[in-house]
């Protein structure tokens, strides 16, 4: 079966004598679930199959929740900076392919900055919630957190010769894992974080978070963070926390220019949201010079 | 507080997502393909290479890189319209004239109408120009200055072929 292909029982439709019964339902939503597993992991695999330079590794794959996988660009054993990117809501397996070229487009731009070898690892390794409707609780980013802890842990484990300089960048609710990931308790081990376009990351200063091998005196030159001044997201700091842009919470600040348009008498344009990564955006070379531990330069 | 401020987002974060999800929403999609939006990046690109000096070659930065998406409402990563990318390298020429090339660069362009959208200089060899459809080029140099690349990004652009004939980029 592919992942659109009807079934038999499918074209004969859910009703007998014009009624639905609970079994064809129960049936039906066991059937949309597998499906959407399925494309998600023929989405995996036609990323894999679509780019050799740099090169992609599948450095881990479940078909666990909505499916879940972890892809890099470049190798983060032996890369001397290495990057993971945490998406935000409404992330699932099918859209990995847009999450990698984001990734690629962070890799092409701190290699023409810094030029060192690097990776840029698409981290899909938990389920998303849908949108911010549902993301408007710590649940799931409290239910993610151990497992991007544990990723973390692994990179450093597993990466050969000197220590690389890692950077684990959240966007959206993605932020919001990241920031769970190193609080509470937890240890994110990574030299610095970027918070992009946050909704908040369930503290309200850096000294409330933990990087391993960075003392929290030193947090506020570690943590960035960064949202465009016409992205709605704005509208909802507070939910998890206070934006990482205020002034009180103490992260390094940088640039993130508005993408065009207005949003009727409105200032704020959804098409910000996901301009980060677009050319014209300061924030992207800041991203690069953060990748390759370049912070003096970021501005 | 809380309440409230759900409240707010919620408002907000539903009209994001109704407005967004056929990718006909807030932001401007140009009525092309994301392989004609394709071409007309890599057309800027090689016109941007010719306003330099003639050594001037255009090398592989990294391979050819898939569209970036330019909506995150639920789903759309795979399925909404997205921005092409280029990223090439600039060979052929001394790294001692990396400020005239970035003078040059933005010169031609200016003159085309584009206008400048991010300047670092002289903190950083780095410069973004954009064109009032969407499409932005990037001149830098490595923060040695040994290596001088090009970037850019196209306008969002639709998946699927447009059901009329397209208009200009």
């Amino acid at each position: 079966m592919s992942a659109k292909e009807p079934t038999q029982l499918e074209r004969l439709g859910p009703t007998v004598g014009d009624i639905v019964t609970p079994e064809w339902t129960e049936w039906n939503r066991k059937l949309n679930a597998l499906r959407k597993k399925l494309a998600g992991i023929e989405a995996v695999a036609q990323t894999l199959n679509g780019q050799q330079d740099p090169p992609l590794l599948l450095l881990g794959l479940q078909n666990t929740g909505n499916g879940r996988a972890i892809i890099s660009s470049g190798n983060p054993d032996t890369a001397a900076n290495v990057a993971t990117y945490v998406p935000g809501v409404g992330t699932n397996l099918t859209g990995i392919g847009g999450g990698v070229n984001r990734s690629n487009k962070m890799y092409a731009t701190a290699q023409k900055m810094a030029g060192a070898p690097l990776a840029v690892v698409t981290w899909f390794g938990c389920d998303e919630p849908p949108d911010l409707v549902h993301g408007a609780t710590e649940a799931d980013a409290k239910h993610a957190a151990p497992l991007l802890d544990a990723f973390q842990a692994g990179l450093r484990a597993t990466h050969q010769g000197q220590p690389s300089h890692n950077t684990v960048i959240g966007h959206s609710y993605g932020t919001t894992v990241v920031g769970e990931s190193a609080a509470h308790g937890r240890s994110l081990d990574a030299n610095d974080i970027v918070f992009l376009a946050s909704p908040g990351v369930t503290v309200t200063d850096v000294s409330q978070l933990h990087l391993v091998g960075v003392g929290s005196s030193q947090n506020s030159h570690h943590v960035y963070a960064s949202t465009a001044q016409g992205d709605p997201i704005n509208l909802a700091a507070g939910i998890n926390g206070p934006s990482p842009t205020d002034l009180g919470f103490d992260a390094t600040g940088f640039s993130s220019a508005p993408d065009e348009g207005s949003w009727y008498s409105f200032d704020w344009n959804l098409a910000a949201h996901s301009s980060y990564w677009e050319a014209r955006n300061p924030s992207l070379r800041n991203i690069g010079l953060i990748i390759a531990g370049r912070r003096s330069e970021v501005g | 507080m809380r309440l409230n401020q759900l409240g707010v987002a919620l408002i907000a974060v539903a009209s994001l997502t109704s407005c967004t999800s056929n990718g006909t929403g807030w932001y401007h999609v140009n009525k092309v393909t994301i392989g004609q939006a394709r071409q007309q990046l890599d057309d800027y690109v090689k016109e941007s290479v010719a306003a330099l000096p003639a050594a001037a070659r255009l090398g592989p930065l990294i391979g050819d890189s898939g569209p970036i998406p330019c909506d995150d409402s639920d789903g759309a990563l795979s399925t909404s319209p997205a921005r092409a990318q280029a990223d090439n390298w600039i060979t052929g020429l001394p790294s001692s004239g990396n400020a005239e090339y970035l003078d040059a660069f933005v010169a031609h362009w200016i003159t085309k109408g584009w206008r400048i959208v991010d300047d670092p200089r002289p903190h950083l060899n780095y410069v973004a120009v954009a064109n009032s459809v969407g499409y932005s080029l990037v001149l830098a140099t490595t923060l040695d200055g040994l290596r001088l690349s090009i970037g850019g990004s196209s306008a969002c652009a639709s998946r699927e072929p447009p059901e009329t004939p397209s208009g200009s980029l």
